[in-house]
This record gives C-alpha cells, sequence and structure tokens, in this order.
C-alpha cells in the first residue's frame, strides 16, 4: 500500500469502523508516521463534533453526586483495634470497641463529618447556610452509587453548626453520604437538590 | 477574561487526585457524553450508569491519558462511546433501530457548549445524506465498515469512501 492509499484510512480509523486487513495495515503504519498520527488526531476532533451534535439530553443532578461521591476515599479508621485485640487476649469482650468508620464531606463554603458504626452514626457540620422558611437539610446514605434514605432532616444553630445522631440500617453498604436541602414537607424518597455537601 | 484551565490541564489535576478537577470536567463535559449515551443506549437510566462507570473510569486512568493521541475531549467521549456501545452490545444481540430513534430535544441550556454545538450541528447537517448516514452508523452503533456495508447493501468500497469523504468535509467545517 502506497502512503497516499494508507493516508486515506485514516479518517476511517478515527471513527473507528476500520476492519479486517486495512485496520492491521494503518496500525502497523502510525506507529512510524507522524504525518498520519496527526491526521488520526485532527479527525478525532471531527468525531467530537459528531457526538456534540447528537440530540441533547442532561444527566440528572443526581449523578454528579454519583460520580464525586465515588472517587472520594473511604477512609477507614480501625479504631482501637490494636487495643481490642490485647483485650480480647486478656479475655475481655473485644465487642465493645467496634471498629468505627469516618468519612469527611466538603462543600463550598461547608465541611462536614459522618462517623458511624453498627447503624448508628453521628453527622456534624459548619459553615451551614440558614435556610428559609420550610426548607431543611438532608442527610442522604449513598448506597450502590445511589441516594437512599433520605429524611433525616435537621436544622443548623444560629452558626451554621449542627451535632445530629442518626440511625440507619447497619447491613447497607455505605458508599458516601449527601446532604441536600429539601422541603421540609417533601416526599424524601428522591433528592431534588441544592447539593451542599458530599 | 480570566484565561480558562485547558481540558487536558484538568485531567493532568485529576491524575494528581484533584476532586475538584474532576467536579469541573464532569460539568464541562456531562450533557455531552449524557448525549452520546443516551443517542447509542436509547435509555436514560442505562446512559446515566455509563456515565457514572466512565467518569469514575477517568478519575482512576486520567494519568493515561496522551495527548499526542488526541485532545482530551476525544478521549474522554471516545470513552463514553466505546462504553456505550459495550452496554448495547452485552443488552442485545440484535441490532438496535438507534437511527430511527426521534430526537430528544429541546436542548437543556448548557451555555459553554451551546456555541460548539451549535457549530458541530451546522458541519454535520451540511454532509451528504449517504455520507451522515454511514459516519453516524459507525459511530453510534460501532458498526465497522464491513458491517456498515452489509447494513447498506453498499459496495465496501463505496462505505469507505463515504466515510473518508465525511470526515473530511466535517474536519474542514471545524478547521
Amino acid at each position: 500500500m502506497s502512503h497516499a492509499e494508507l493516508q486515506e484510512l485514516a479518517p476511517v480509523y478515527a471513527l473507528g469502523a476500520l476492519d479486517g486487513d486495512d485496520l492491521a495495515r494503518f496500525q502497523g503504519h502510525l506507529a512510524e508516521c507522524e504525518a498520519c498520527r496527526a491526521d488520526v488526531r485532527a479527525y478525532g476532533d471531527a468525531a467530537v463534533a459528531i457526538a456534540r451534535a447528537a440530540p441533547a439530553a442532561a444527566p440528572s443532578p443526581e449523578l454528579r453526586v454519583r460520580v464525586l461521591a465515588a472517587v472520594r476515599p473511604r477512609r477507614r479508621f480501625w479504631m482501637f483495634a490494636a487495643a481490642a485485640s490485647i483485650l480480647v487476649g486478656l479475655g475481655i469482650f473485644a465487642i465493645l470497641y467496634t471498629p468505627k468508620e469516618k468519612l469527611e464531606l466538603r462543600g463550598d463554603s461547608t465541611s462536614g463529618r459522618v462517623e458511624w458504626s453498627n447503624g448508628r452514626g453521628v453527622f456534624t457540620a459548619s459553615g451551614l447556610p440558614g435556610l428559609p422558611e420550610g426548607k431543611v437539610y438532608d442527610l442522604w446514605v449513598i448506597v450502590d452509587g445511589k441516594p437512599r434514605c433520605g429524611g433525616r432532616h435537621f436544622t443548623p444553630d444560629a452558626n451554621g453548626s449542627i451535632r445530629s445522631d442518626f440511625e440507619m440500617d447497619p447491613s447497607m453498604n455505605v458508599e458516601g453520604f449527601a446532604v441536600t436541602v429539601e422541603s421540609s414537607t417533601g416526599d424524601h424518597r428522591e433528592p431534588t437538590m441544592p447539593l451542599v455537601l458530599y | 477574561m480570566p484565561t480558562r484551565i485547558s481540558d487536558e490541564d484538568l485531567l493532568r489535576r485529576i491524575a494528581g487526585r484533584d476532586e475538584s478537577a474532576l467536579a469541573e470536567l464532569y460539568d464541562r463535559f456531562s450533557a455531552v457524553s449524557m448525549a452520546v449515551a443516551s443517542k447509542v443506549l436509547g435509555d436514560p437510566a442505562e446512559a446515566e450508569d455509563v456515565l457514572q462507570q466512565v467518569y469514575v473510569k477517568i478519575w482512576e486512568d486520567a494519568g493515561r491519558f496522551d495527548p499526542a493521541r488526541g485532545s482530551a475531549a476525544a478521549w474522554i467521549l471516545t470513552s463514553v462511546r466505546n462504553a456505550s456501545i459495550d452496554r448495547v452490545r452485552r443488552r442485545e444481540a440484535f441490532r438496535r433501530a438507534a437511527m430511527a430513534a426521534p430526537p430528544r430535544d429541546p436542548d437543556p441550556p448548557s451555555p459553554d457548549l451551546d456555541e460548539e454545538r451549535a457549530r458541530a450541528r451546522r458541519a454535520i447537517e451540511a454532509l451528504p445524506p449517504d455520507q451522515r448516514q454511514a459516519i453516524e452508523l459507525a459511530y453510534f452503533e460501532g458498526l465497522s465498515q464491513t458491517e456498515i456495508a452489509a447494513r447498506l447493501g453498499q459496495p465496501l468500497g463505496t462505505v469507505k469512501t463515504r466515510m473518508r469523504l465525511g470526515m473530511m468535509k466535517l474536519r474542514e467545517a471545524l478547521r
């Protein structure tokens, strides 16, 4: 195949539609031809235009919560684990020292923390803006990438701080927490936003 | 006018574990990603699953992005497209009639992208229908040149020419 013939394959390669001998030849050629690599880059941007011209579809605001919660590292603090093992050695019930999990939450001007173990948790936050009448903050548990179990309302004090105990199903595989602003009369099955902490 | 950080720099920051950079990248690309995934999958819930998978993967793989091979936009949207097509293939043993799906307009507002989208749409709409059809079959259904020829009942050479000419026109229109 001449270079001109190979170069003609670049646009179809960038579309991901080359196959068979054409694909094998072009891939082999690409490794050693900067001009064709440049063509593939340019046609790759043409392919971006195909994407951009697709009929619009907006992801739900909830998806943003899921994505950002999914990449946030979960830090496990095996508090007292060493002590517990010693106590087991001494014949004292280690169950008193259940490992606790902790997650830091962040927002624009706000920060918070959830600590939980065995279905009981404590949520603390500061810097929460005051809310208009009829609105409350709501704490959601992220399970399987989805916000679950809203309805844990709370209202911060005059300084924007909160410390609140809550309970949840201990069998849930908790991936994260998120705080939204909800109507105090809403059904709290789906978060409506805005998202304050995650 | 404040300098806007490039998509490529955002990927570099993501590779350095900067969560706010991922949030920014998501805000820039989630609408177009959703448009691609919805077009391929025809189902918003599945499209969102794919997006979640892809953006978490971007978080993990941002360090592998190689600007020498193409732009950040191309890298991200190719990931969305490929993951969507993989999902379709797993979901269905038969080919979907995605091209027949009615467009889901009107557009939601996305100020930064509106101009680019309008430009892209003009470029696509300016293509002769047979070129556009071949290109969209490749992009949104993930068909190879041979599969497109079979689907359309056209000689392979004809299909290759249509795709090549169409892509050249797109490239020219976006220059």
